[in-house]
């Protein structure tokens, strides 16, 4: 979610004082819904549980919906929908960590993200450290730096002495290689 | 709107992995018409979708890399890596310097040269001291790239093997730059002590009455070597800014100025508007590790700046930064300058 996160990071003036909850443009409201709708299925399909979702988003988001600035009202829920992805991702591998709930493989999207669904998080981890140990160190050292440490790609530009476009190429060159080769570990 | 908007007929040329890795990385989906190129793509075959899904997954998973010891190390080197040197400034003042004797144009994003590291070389076993120095001071680079600085008339002993890294301060001192490595320990032998450190940075010397040994960054732990002269004791772990001083019935630790116990080795040079044949004889000099010059063009480029001693890597990357020049590893303790390109 890197670019939704990397928009709304600058502080928008009129989220600062709050006041200015304008009424909610009905049709803006409608286009937001059936594009959260759609970020949804595009993780679960056509879960029912995407409609929960949705309406977890609205209820986080509901102050700023109807801001005035649409393109930060549009990037505030959509970073919305991430952090409401991401709980839930933590809520069931929490759920799955206690074995109370089984995990249930048949169910559509029921994968924690992984479409296989036999790797678990800590699993994932430990195949792509695995990986990032056979790339070329500056590719592993600009992953690190970029995914682990959070730096922004124009901090690690100017740390290294190299272009923008030269980090993230690196960045999705590793992602590349850990897609590639975290499937060949499994 | 992305910095590098996506065409959908440029992914669906590309192998599978790497259209995923770029439209997780690139795609924003807040902004529909990025949407709408990444659903046609995921839609084109059900293979997609799971790669950019397993893409997604990979990331977020490393959310969870604060508990993994390798993770550590690999975030520590690559602040290493990263760190900004305090030669930058210096390299600004060079930059403006080259720029003005009509070399400039050259500095614009250039990546540092990647150096295999010359080490020095070391036996499986203690023998014969393979390090040893007489009149100067010398920095040595280890084979498994912590650093060992000898004082004048010091003579070191190495044994490394896969299972450890062990060495045996013979005479003089020494100051020790540890690379972490949890599973091969440093230990370093002197006046009948074994040293053992995990990443850190001490120092040991036997040049002046008894064993003493400084630490200035991490922790060590101090034990008795079975042939101790002055017999068994208990060993002592040592904090970072103490100082243990062997003593016949129990070593002494009291707290001392570390930053003098590291401040012998560190020693600069300042050159005004010198060929770069003699400013690498000096540093040289100072260094087990050597640099050598065969381009003459190369050896007469004029330099200005203030280097440190006893880390010739250090010296390329700045030099290349300022330079048209880069080095290259040219066998076992040995880097060449050439001309970059």
């Amino acid at each position: 979610m890197g670019c939704v996160e990397r928009k709304v990071a600058a502080v928008h003036p009129q989220s600062a004082d709050g006041s200015k909850a304008a009424q909610a443009d009905p049709a803006r409201a409608l286009a937001l819904q059936t594009d959260v709708t759609a970020f949804f299925r595009r993780r679960l399909g056509a879960d029912a549980e995407v409609e929960d979702l949705v309406q977890e988003v609205f209820v986080r988001a509901a102050d700023q919906v109807g801001l005035a600035d649409e393109a930060y009202a549009r990037a505030y829920v959509f970073r919305t929908a991430a952090s409401v992805w991401a709980d839930r991702h933590r809520r069931r591998l929490a759920r799955r960590a206690d074995q109370h709930v089984p995990f249930d493989p048949e169910r559509h999207g029921e994968t924690d993200n992984d479409p296989a669904g036999r790797l678990d998080a800590r699993e994932t981890l430990r195949a792509a450290t695995a990986v990032l140990l056979s790339l070329p160190e500056r590719t592993r050292t600009i992953f690190v730096l970029r995914r682990i440490e959070g730096m922004t790609v124009r901090e690690i530009a100017g740390r290294l002495g190299i272009s923008g476009s030269a980090v993230e190429k690196h960045v999705a060159k590793a992602l590349e290689r850990l897609l590639a080769q975290t499937g060949d570990l499994r | 709107m992305s910095a590098y908007p996506l065409e959908f007929a440029e992914m669906a040329q590309l192998p599978r992995e790497e259209a995923a890795a770029l439209l997780w990385l690139n795609i924003d989906e807040s902004d529909p018409a990025q949407a709408a190129v990444l659903d046609t793509w995921l839609d084109k075959d059900p293979e997609n979708r799971a790669a950019w899904l397993r893409a997604q997954a990979i990331w977020s998973g490393f959310d969870q890399a604060g508990d993994e010891a390798t993770l550590r190390v690999l975030r520590r080197r690559a602040a290493k890596a990263s760190r900004p040197s305090p030669s930058s400034r210096w390299m600004a003042a060079a930059a403006v310097f080259v720029a003005a004797i009509g070399l400039g144009l050259w500095l614009a994003e250039r990546p540092a040269p990647a150096l295999p590291p010359p080490v020095v070389q070391a036996t499986a076993v203690f023998g014969e001291p393979d390090l040893v120095t007489a009149a100067e001071a010398k920095t040595f680079d280890l084979p498994d790239g912590s650093k060992a600085s000898l004082a004048p008339g010091s003579a070191l002993d190495l044994a490394y093997d896969h299972g450890g890294r062990a060495m045996r301060l013979v005479r003089g001192r020494a100051f020790f730059d540890v690379v972490p490595d949890r599973a091969r320990p440093f230990t370093v032998e002197a006046g009948g002590r074994r040293i053992t450190a995990l990443g850190t940075r001490f120092d040991v010397r036997l040049d002046e009455g008894p064993l003493r040994v400084t630490l200035v960054e991490g922790q060590v732990s101090v034990a008795r070597t079975i042939d101790a002269p002055d017999g068994p004791g208990r060993p002592v772990v040592l904090a970072a800014g103490e100082q243990l001083t062997a003593a016949p019935g129990r070593d002494l630790v009291a707290p001392t100025e570390a930053a003098s116990a590291a401040a012998w080795r560190e020693s600069s040079i300042t050159f005004e508007d010198r060929p770069l044949s003699e400013v690498v004889a000096e540093l040289n000099r100072h260094s087990a590790t050597k640099l050598v010059i065969d381009d003459p063009k190369v050896a007469a480029l004029r330099v200005t700046g203030r280097f440190r001693t006893g880390d010739p890597q250090r010296f390329l990357r700045t030099l290349a930064q300022v330079l048209p020049v880069r080095g290259e590893a040219a066998g076992p303790g040995r880097y060449r300058i050439v001309r970059a390109d």
